[in-house]
């Protein structure tokens, strides 16, 4: 009965798919909804394929998890994934509806899943990964998440036992989690850009988790990104088993220490600190899977990071750059503002990270403005930034309060009116600042500025 | 000058509350010195006056932490609320003052300053909501996101909920507000969201009611009243 109870949940998941192919419906989420409502043992019982690679964290998952799959992809391995689906239980099931086939058999031997930390309790006692891999927890949508002190206990409480993690060794949120599970460590020896003193709003880890001492910080990339100890009763960062040095953002490459002492040379794929861990990330998993450190650099050679997060398009003096930035979220927005303010040359932002959706039903909880360092648009290089969207007042008044003047303030209401408050004054870079639920308006608001750029050069 | 005391910022910033004092800072940057006290060290209320005193909200370990930290001066609490120093809490920061907070079989004792106790629902859902509600004539705006509801009779309340829930869903009585004690669920920049609020807070210090970027508070201030009674039922 159980069973048959599976396969009817899989073959009516499966109509589900056509019936929106046919009606031209998104519907990520649905047939893994049709499923799991059918049967609610779903994730249970559908087959797994021999090698499950989970990938969480805060920041940076979808990244890493579409740089996993993309690596597999170029060695010739097709694998399970979730990257077109959400990565919440519902998620996952829609992904395993499409990859088992009708009598219930699995199409790949090898799964690499992006796994919403907050959703372990659903996914974590049916999908059980061989590796899993954090890349940091941090602050983040407080609505969801409360705080990464929560997130860390979830994670710890749910983990299966036989899982391997493979931690951010950089990270003491991320790499004290569940620890009596086998890990690994990656991190990052030293940047230039490395500080002690905290420059961010947001640290999370301000105080030993042990015994509540201030912790002291001996590198910090940023917030609670770095190694630290604790002075009092010896908590530290731990030693990392892949450690990035010499970091060479002219040739974009990094090295990777070994604990064996090794070192090999690897392509970065983005300068921005995330990325630069995120590559690391990618080479310890790699590695843990076996691969020769040659045969990894081989295949980052051949891998990109996906242009829904990062776009540029160059038109004449103007780069038009499309830059991800979730809202509700200060420090992957710092993060953004922190990497688009250090880039050189001459800037406008348009920042739109509204959560449009909490906009139609009530206010955006604003009070993550407050936490996100807006301080680090305070260039002179950054000539205008057009506030927009429902939030735009509230951007207005954070801009100010981080000290940037009027003058180089502008306000549209709405988002498609943005491009006409840009200068377009000589040689610029034009960052449009999305969130997770504006893309396509993301993608409205790059081609009004290309008609904007024509329309002012022809009237020149 | 006057002196504000922000009780363990190390602990309580979790969503932007730190712009709180800062923003009070800024309005009245030669009028206030600001004292910041961490968790290792004697507050400073213990033994010197000060104007006002800050706490914020702050993730449910780091809570009973701060209960027994302020418990052996449980009564000099008591005695700066009856002698009208101004008290800022947001958050569930307000649950110290109360009996206890029960977190399943646990019962943890909080200060028993107010006659209310409060309950973690750590396995449900968080619940988040939007407030608007009034308070001495004023629009009141809040921001909730918490994993708790605290439950008593409230007839001190702070905030008379229009829209949004009080101090649990059952209620529309927020907040706290005793002499110049005021408790609030909102958490964050409650200070930035309620511009005419913060006038009064800068009156009752004795200083002039006028703020950072007053206008532009306003304006934005404004803008999600209205949207919030546009789109909230």
């Amino acid at each position: 009965m159980k069973r048959l109870r599976f396969y009817l949940a899989l073959w009516a998941a499966k109509l589900s798919i056509i019936a929106l192919k046919i009606t031209r419906h998104n519907g990520t989420n649905f047939p893994g909804i049709v499923a799991l409502k059918i049967c609610p043992d779903f994730l249970w019982q559908v087959k797994k394929p021999a090698r499950v690679i989970g990938i969480t964290g805060t920041n940076g998952k979808t990244t890493v998890c579409n740089l996993a799959i993309d690596m597999f992809k170029a060695d010739g391995i097709a694998v399970l994934n979730n990257s077109l689906g959400s990565n919440i239980h519902t998620g996952l099931a829609t992904s395993f509806v499409l990859g088992t086939g009708i009598f219930g058999g699995l199409k790949y031997d090898t799964a690499v899943l992006e796994m919403d930390e907050r959703s372990a309790p659903l996914t974590f006692p049916a999908i059980k990964p061989d590796w899993l891999l954090i890349n940091n927890l941090t602050r983040d949508s407080i609505m969801r998440n409360g705080h990464p002190e929560y997130i860390a206990r979830i994670l710890t409480e749910e983990m299966p036992s036989a899982t391997k993690l493979l931690l951010n060794g950089d990270d003491l949120i991320a790499s004290s989690i569940a620890p009596d599970n086998e890990r690994k460590y990656f991190g990052i020896k030293s940047l230039d850009t490395d500080v002690t003193d905290c420059i961010n709003l947001v640290n999370d880890l301000r105080i030993c988790p042990r015994c509540s001492s201030l912790l002291k910080y001996t590198q910090r990339r940023y917030h609670h990104i770095g190694k630290a100890y604790c002075p009092t009763c010896g908590f530290k960062s731990p030693q990392c088993d892949y450690e990035g040095q010499n970091a060479d953002l002219e040739q974009m490459t990094i090295e990777i220490a070994e604990r064996d002492g090794s070192v090999f040379c690897y392509r970065l794929l983005n300068d921005s600190v995330f990325n630069i861990y995120n590559v690391v990330a990618i080479v310890a998993l790699f590695r843990e899977l076996c691969y020769s450190r040659e045969r990894i650099a081989e295949l980052l050679q051949k891998i990109e990071i996906v242009k829904s997060r990062f776009d540029v398009k160059e038109l004449g003096d103007f780069r038009i750059i499309k830059q991800m930035s979730k809202d509700r979220n200060s420090l992957g927005t710092s993060r953004a503002f922190d990497y688009v303010s250090g880039r050189p040359g001459d800037k406008e932002l348009i920042l739109m990270m509204n959560n449009l959706s909490d906009s139609r039903h009530w206010s955006e909880n604003v009070c993550w403005l407050y936490d996100a360092d807006f301080e680090f648009l305070n260039r002179e290089n950054i000539k205008n930034i057009v506030v927009t969207g429902p939030r735009a007042k509230d951007y207005y008044l954070r801009l100010k309060m981080a000290g940037i003047d009027d003058s180089r303030i502008s306000f549209a209401e709405h988002e498609l009116d943005a491009p006409g408050k840009l200068k377009l004054a000589g040689k610029t870079d034009i960052y449009i600042l999305y969130g997770t639920d504006s893309i396509t308006l993301c993608n409205q608001v790059a081609a009004r500025i290309e008609n904007e750029i024509r329309e002012r050069g022809e009237r020149a | 000058m006057k002196r504000i005391e922000v009780l363990f910022p190390d602990f309580c910033n979790i969503y932007g509350e730190a712009y709180n004092i800062e923003y009070l800072r800024r309005c009245a940057p030669e009028q206030l010195e600001i004292i910041r006290t961490d968790n290792h060290t004697e507050p400073a209320f213990v033994h010197s006056d000060v104007d006002m005193i800050y706490l914020g909200a702050t993730t449910e370990r780091k809570q009973e932490q701060i209960i027994n930290i302020l418990r052996p001066y449980k009564e000099r609490i008591r005695e700066l609320i009856e002698g009208d120093v101004i008290f800022l809490v947001t958050g569930n920061a307000l649950e110290i003052f109360g009996c206890y907070i029960r977190d399943g079989e646990r019962e943890i004792e909080a200060l028993g300053l107010f006659d209310f106790y409060a309950e973690r629902y750590m396995d449900r859902d968080r619940h988040n909501s939007q407030m608007i509600g009034t308070y001495n004539g004023l629009a009141m705006l809040g921001h909730k996101s918490q994993f708790s509801f605290a439950y008593g009779d409230f007839d001190d309340c702070f905030i008379e909920v229009q829209k949004g829930i009080g101090m649990n869903p059952k209620t529309m009585r927020e907040g706290i507000h005793v002499h110049n004690f005021f408790a609030t669920y909102s958490l964050g920049p409650f200070l930035i969201l309620n511009p005419y609020f913060t006038k009064e807070l800068l009156a009752r210090l004795g200083l002039e009611e006028r703020l950072c970027f007053e206008k532009e508070a306003i304006e934005a201030y404004e803008y999600r009243l209205a949207e919030l009674k546009r789109t909230m039922k």
